[in-house]
């Protein structure tokens, strides 16, 4: 396959899975622009199984949306033997290098940190209501952490393609 | 309220807040990331 199309192709999965990934942290952000505590009652109620079976799929969707635009972006360097140099944030890719490193600690937090208390609190994975309260708790900052982080990451990676800034 | 000393009012201090805890302190804090970040990359750079 012609490498300019291969270049475009992972640009523009990059792009996509970000966008669906990032669109859903601040879907959360204009749904609750403010911390609000969850309750015993709303935890209580179980739903139903068609519910969390949607549940499930959608946080599967944008957690999976992240290892892809993270994968795509990562191959994108490689392929233009620039991953080594911008990760070493060296020269002109140390902004491109830096936007690199900011999207992984995002991810790290998305799968390490928000998604194993995220679980107990959906009630995927069994835990006592006062637990699942504390994790609400741990879900909110850790996303608010990633809302925050998207701010610089965006800036790099644009400045990064359109020259400029960071020279 | 504690009223139990002098019968005045004891004011309530403020709680604390993340600032996570707002959708706008958060952005903020975004931003003076972003322009402390750039400046690194600037010194860093030359």
């Amino acid at each position: 396959m012609d490498a300019q199309l291969v270049d475009w192709m992972l640009r523009a999965l990059h792009f996509a899975a970000g966008i669906v990934w990032i669109g859903h942290n601040y879907a959360n952000v204009a749904q609750r622009p403010h911390w609000r505590p969850i309750t015993r009652e709303e935890l209580i109620d179980p739903g139903s199984p068609g519910f969390m079976a949607r549940l499930n799929r959608e946080h599967g969707v944008f957690r999976w949306a992240a290892v892809v635009t993270w994968a795509a972006g990562m191959l994108l360097l490689w392929r233009k033997d620039w991953l080594v140099p911008a990760l070493t944030l060296e020269g002109p890719l140390a902004g491109i290098g830096l936007g690199a490193w900011i999207g992984t600690l995002m991810v790290l937090n998305l799968w390490l940190v928000l998604w194993p208390h995220q679980k107990k609190v959906l009630g995927f994975k069994p835990a006592p209501v006062e637990e699942r309260i504390r994790c609400a708790r741990v879900t909110f900052l850790s996303s608010r952490t990633n809302t925050m982080l998207s701010i610089p990451l965006l800036v790099f990676m644009a400045s990064a393609h359109h020259g400029g800034a960071l020279g | 309220m504690d009223t139990r000393h002098s019968g005045t009012v004891a004011p309530a201090l403020p709680r604390w807040r993340h600032p996570f805890d707002s959708a706008g302190s958060t952005i903020g804090l975004g931003v003076i990331l972003t322009v402390v970040l750039m400046l690194a990359l600037r010194l860093l750079g030359g």
